[in-house]
């Protein structure tokens, strides 16, 4: 049995299962309301995902094709726009709206290989001022300032 | 019958107010355009663009979601027919004649028949949805927690099952969301449930995030590893309307897809993509010349997409009546209700009236401006084409941080986005369908509060699920729906070895 992609999909789906179930079994069964308490339908689903799990990864042969691993650039594709994320997250507050978004745009538009330097500000400046534009000014959702603010 | 035509009357009387008119038409051109553009569907955008209605009144902003759905059904067939690529699921078949019609010189009547098609069938839809809506909502007035509990679990089951390509990944990923919704404080005991001491946690996972996480973010992912190369599009399109033995080819087919493509948007979990499948199929059977579909007839053309955009109307039963959503789309506007304060459900007929029946005037309206959109503007679609894919993908991923910021403020909010974005790009890789997690997610407080009401009402005695016809009926439906894969496999299993 090949360990592949959709199997650790099903083992992951086990863990998860069996750590809800853990997890649920810790509550207190509040009975008061006459039928099942807090925990049951907790555990019944963790179960329900480890069994369903357990049956995808234990399955006699795989029913789609194998999915071709990703090329190296695909690969930094991906990694470029999860750092990116994560980074835009962390520094969404601190930075502030504007000159976070501005960044993180402008830093996706060059890892997807757009080289042309005026182009990249251009299109990550106007992409964050008519965001703040639409959000902020019409919608009026009060988006962080950072150290833009006062 | 007249009380359908006074509560339509009111509805154009909502629908045709300026402001409704304006959101309807803001709807219907940011549905064609995400439905022209490859890689970004519906439901990413309904989700992405849900913050943005908050300040709006509900119903002018579930016209404009609404015309978002529908929209995206019409835009979707502009790519399919001009680069063999489909712009969203539901114009997959599409391709298949659309494409040669436009290899041989005849995209103009291809774009020109899903144009007409659409409409027609639009508007069926949206008919055959005004005469249904009465009537369930009738019966579903008289539903208590036990048929509810039994319809939400027959939603789920078959929306797991249908939607992926193992009936086995899709009921997990239903079991995980319904899992998902009980993250937070019981919703009657209020005891806190895998909350972690994380104070953001107590109100249950927020759906939003999750939502364009595993919509959004994870479709940018998704196309970040397939390619940001674009493809630039140039041709010239003449003579798009079709002719007249192209009308006389479909005059059976329209009908045929139309009433076709909506019993199917009405099932839970069906949806457009397989209603155009399903459609063609058929129209494929019924044909004097099957061996010709997939070489550029235009029935290829008519019968997908008068299917998909009948289906959009039939998806909008089971959520208006019932307030049980039977697809990923549909799931994301139930969260908008909710999220707006409102009771999706039967009541919702009674208690907002003119949101439901505007709603549904505004369909009409819809289809008009769609058909009077697609037809002319084709040359800019084709135009859009062009944006490239390295350009659209940091804006989707903008719009989906900023609108989950809008909704909550809560940096929490952000991180929970971007690791659903992380599960669900894995999910979609590896053939799971992650529909049913946003789905199980919406419905499973509503789930577990159903169920045990009306255990509380039975003292606890399960045999209240068998007693009244309806309950017994849909859980029966949900064990055979069950059971019917593992029947299945053993017999064939049984077969081979005899």
């Amino acid at each position: 049995m090949k360990l592949d992609g959709e199997r650790v999909m099903g083992v992951a789906a086990v863990l998860v299962g069996l750590g809800a179930v853990s997890e649920s079994l810790r509550l207190a069964e509040d009975t008061l309301t006459g039928g099942p308490g807090t925990r049951f339908l907790p555990v019944s689903l963790g179960l329900i995902v480890a069994v369903l799990g357990g049956a995808i990864a234990l399955r006699p042969a795989p029913r789609r094709p194998r999915e071709a691993p990703a090329s190296p650039g695909a690969r930094l594709r991906i990694a470029a726009t999860l750092a990116g994320l994560a980074l835009y997250a962390l520094v969404f507050e601190r930075l502030g709206f504007l000159i976070s978004s501005a960044a993180f745009v402008a830093l996706l538009l060059v890892f997807y290989g757009e080289r042309r330097w005026p182009l990249v500000l251009a299109v990550a400046a106007g992409a964050a001022g008519a965001t703040y534009a639409v959000f902020a000014r019409w919608l009026g959702v009060p988006l962080p300032p950072g150290i833009l603010g006062p | 019958m007249s009380d359908v035509l006074q509560n339509l009357g009111m509805g154009f009387t909502v629908a045709l107010a300026p402001a409704n008119l304006l959101y309807c038409f803001v709807g219907v051109l940011v549905g064609t355009v995400i439905g022209v553009l490859p890689g970004i569907g519906p439901v990413t955008t309904l989700a992405i663009l849900l913050p943005l209605t908050f300040g709006m009144n509900p119903t002018s902003a579930l016209i404009m979601l609404a015309g978002i759905y529908y929209g995206s059904q019409y835009g979707g067939s502009t790519t399919a027919i001009l680069i063999n690529t489909p712009g969203e699921s539901a114009s997959v078949m599409t391709c298949l004649d659309g494409y040669q019609m436009a290899r041989k010189g005849r995209a103009g009547p291809a774009l020109g028949m899903a144009a007409l098609g659409s409409f027609i069938a639009g508007t069926a839809g949206v008919v055959l949805l005004m005469f249904l809506a009465r009537p369930l909502v009738t019966l579903a007035l008289s539903f208590g927690p036990a048929e509810y509990f039994a319809l939400m679990l027959l939603a789920l089951c078959t929306l797991g099952g249908l939607v992926g390509e193992s009936v086995a990944k899709g009921l997990l990923m239903g079991a995980f969301g319904l899992l998902l919704g009980t993250i937070g404080s019981d919703p009657l005991t209020g005891a806190a449930r895998f909350t972690f001491g994380i104070p953001s946690l107590l109100d249950g996972l927020e759906f939003l995030p999750v939502a364009i996480g595993l919509f959004a973010v994870a479709e940018v992912l998704t196309t970040a590893e397939r390619s940001v190369a674009h493809q630039v599009y140039e041709t010239r399109i003449t003579g798009l309307l079709p002719t007249r033995e192209d009308w006389w080819a479909c005059r059976f087919t329209l009908p045929r897809a139309s009433l076709l493509g909506f019993v199917v948007g009405v099932l839970p979990g069906a949806g457009s993509t397989l209603a155009s499948i399903l459609a063609y199929l058929a129209e494929k059977r019924a044909s004097r010349y099957p061996e010709r579909f997939g070489t550029g007839v235009i029935e290829g053309v008519a019968a997908p997409e008068a299917a998909n955009n009948a289906a959009s109307a039939g998806a909008m039963v089971p959520l208006l009546t019932l307030g049980v959503p039977g697809s990923g789309t549909t799931a994301v506007m139930l969260g908008a209700l909710m999220l707006w304060g409102l009771r999706p459900g039967p009541l919702l007929f009674e208690k907002n009236a003119d949101l439901v029946w505007g709603l549904i005037a505004s369909m009409y309206v819809g289809n008009v401006m769609l058909l009077i959109l697609n037809l002319p503007l084709i040359g800019l679609w084709v135009r859009l084409l062009q944006v490239p894919t390295r350009v659209l993908l940091p804006f989707i991923l903008l719009f989906s941080f900023t609108g989950t910021y809008a909704v909550s403020a809560n940096v929490f909010d952000l991180y929970v986005m971007v690791a659903f974005g992380v599960v669900g790009y894995l999910l979609q890789r590896y053939g799971f369908p992650v529909a049913p997690i946003v789905l199980g997610l919406i419905l499973g407080p509503m789930l577990e509060t159903h169920l045990r009401r009306a255990l509380i009402i039975s003292r606890g005695d399960w045999s209240i699920f068998v007693q009244r016809p309806i309950t017994a009926v849909l859980l029966a439906a949900v064990l055979v729906y069950l059971a019917l894969p593992v029947v299945l496999w053993a017999w064939r299993r049984a077969g081979r070895g005899g």
